[in-house]
């Protein structure tokens, strides 16, 4: 670190500097410090055998595994509850895994299993998805816009199947949404995902709707926050550069895709938006109702 | 509960095995940490400060009471974090040292731990001399740097006035950094 003192000249110095707390040697503890929350390759939780980390992020580990009940085969993502969880750690994986439980949906992953090892510590099984996230996918395979957007409405999808459960991801990026084998979009990590109750500003049965149809179905208009339209745009203008578009056109393009049925021709309505100076990347937030009609 | 109080004691005596669990419960909140650490949550940045007051929080809950316990435990947190950083460069500049002549291809990220662990294993040694001279600039050190403490929880720590710390820790700065260069020193 070029703000260091020298350890040699100024000692104390040097022990006061971020090169104590914020270097590597405490990481290097720090990452000790945590080999406690692996589990080794062959742990059993339930039917499954651990077979190898597939990542960790800021709560958990996720594992690949493998069933190894002699039932049949098959592999699995598990995320478990890192060692000496807190308790808000494990309200937290409850929560996320009561919100899985709850989703049903072809572009969300599945939810196959869960338990408690020895110690408290919570895991859930979960659909393995083998893919690659999806800009990365989209980069690899040079989607040209027509895919892109498809994937984008899968990507809504999931997210409109979530909302009609009253839940928001909360952390839709694209490290969070996969694109499988076949092209099919799985979106991932409800880790901090809440139910809309919780968030202060929805409106729930929009005026205007008819009295029997709030009655059998709540509509919601949620805020979407908008990091999902920010990564939607950030996969769209890829190719789409030369397109400088406004608010009010960013609204209308994202009302277009979802009325559209697929296959019809998105891209040439979308390229005849007027234009204006305000960027793509400023994308704000956009609304759009439960049933996936964006308003 | 006069358990956590004798713990202390014990530990503040030299009690090997007390003073071994003061280690683990320090290191024990660095495990709870160190989750959110590497996540860089709180923008990477850790506070030894907040560790060591949530540690005696859940030694409170277990029984600590009073001015004394809380000021013993403290110094003692301190010490422990000096301690864990400590054994781990030990650890690192083994492992170095256990891979002999073989030509690794470390990172930065390695080279630049391996270094710190030098560094701070050659300070420690200097500290450890210091201590022979005048524990208490030691102690003043342990308390600011390695848990963080303000001078005024400094003095309270160690039952001292705000005063008496500062000048403590002024001069341990001189002294250490004589130790640490002595071709400087006429």
């Amino acid at each position: 670190m070029a703000d260091t003192p020298d350890p040699h000249a100024d000692p104390l110095g040097w022990l006061e500097s971020r090169a104590l707390w914020q270097g590597s040697l405490f990481r290097s503890l720090m990452q000790e410090a945590r080999a406690g929350d692996r589990l080794p390759p062959g742990t059993r939780l339930g039917s499954f055998r651990i077979v190898e980390e597939l990542g960790a992020g800021g709560m958990a580990v996720v594992y690949r595994a493998q069933r190894d009940d002699g039932q049949f085969d098959q592999a699995v993502a598990i995320k478990c509850v890192p060692a000496n969880p807190s308790t808000r750690d494990i309200e937290l994986f409850h929560r996320e895994r009561q919100i899985q439980a709850t989703l049903n949906h072809p572009n969300i992953a599945r939810l196959l299993d869960g338990g408690t090892l020895d110690g408290g510590r919570a895991w859930l099984a979960m659909e393995l998805v083998e893919g690659q996230h999806i800009d990365a996918h989209a980069e690899t395979n040079g989607l040209d816009l027509q895919a892109r957007v498809g994937l984008v409405q899968q990507v809504i999808a999931a997210v409109a199947h979530a909302h009609q459960r009253l839940l928001l991801h909360r952390d839709i990026k694209p490290s969070n949404v996969l694109v499988d084998t076949e092209g099919r979009v799985k979106l991932l990590d409800f880790g901090i995902a809440g139910w809309i109750d919780e968030s202060a500003q929805v409106r729930l049965f929009p005026v205007g709707q008819a009295p029997s149809r709030r009655a059998t179905k709540p509509s919601v208009r949620l805020p979407i926050s908008i990091r999902s339209g920010c990564c939607s745009v950030a996969l769209l203008n890829r190719c789409w550069p030369q397109v400088d578009n406004g608010l009010a056109n960013c609204a209308r393009f994202w009302r277009r895709l979802a009325t559209t049925t697929p296959g019809s021709d998105i891209t040439r309505s979308a390229n005849s938006a007027p234009t204006s100076n305000v960027g793509w990347s400023v994308c704000p937030c956009w609304r759009y109702a439960a049933d996936g009609v964006i308003r | 509960m006069a358990e956590v109080t004798e713990l202390l004691e014990r530990a503040r005596q030299g009690d090997p095995l007390a003073w071994n669990q003061v280690v683990e419960l320090i290191y024990d909140d660095l495990k709870r940490v160190a989750r959110g650490v590497l996540a860089g949550r709180g923008s990477a940045t850790f506070n030894p400060t907040v560790l060591v007051h949530d540690c005696y929080l859940r030694l409170a809950r277990a029984g600590a009471h009073g001015v004394q316990d809380r000021a013993h435990f403290m110094a003692l947190a301190a010490r422990a974090m000096r301690q864990l950083l400590l054994n781990h460069a030990r650890d690192r500049m083994a492992q170095k040292r256990g891979a002999g002549a073989v030509v690794e291809t470390l990172s930065e990220e390695e080279r630049s731990a391996d270094l710190e662990a030098e560094h701070l294993l050659g300070i420690s040694t200097a500290l450890e001399q210091l201590e022979a001279i005048e524990p208490k600039w030691v102690q003043v050190v342990e308390c600011r740097v390695f848990a963080g403490l303000s001078e005024q929880e400094t003095a309270d720590a160690l039952g001292t006035s705000l005063r008496t710390v500062q000048r403590w820790y002024a001069e341990a700065r001189v002294a250490l950094a004589r130790i640490m260069a002595p071709d400087r020193d006429s």
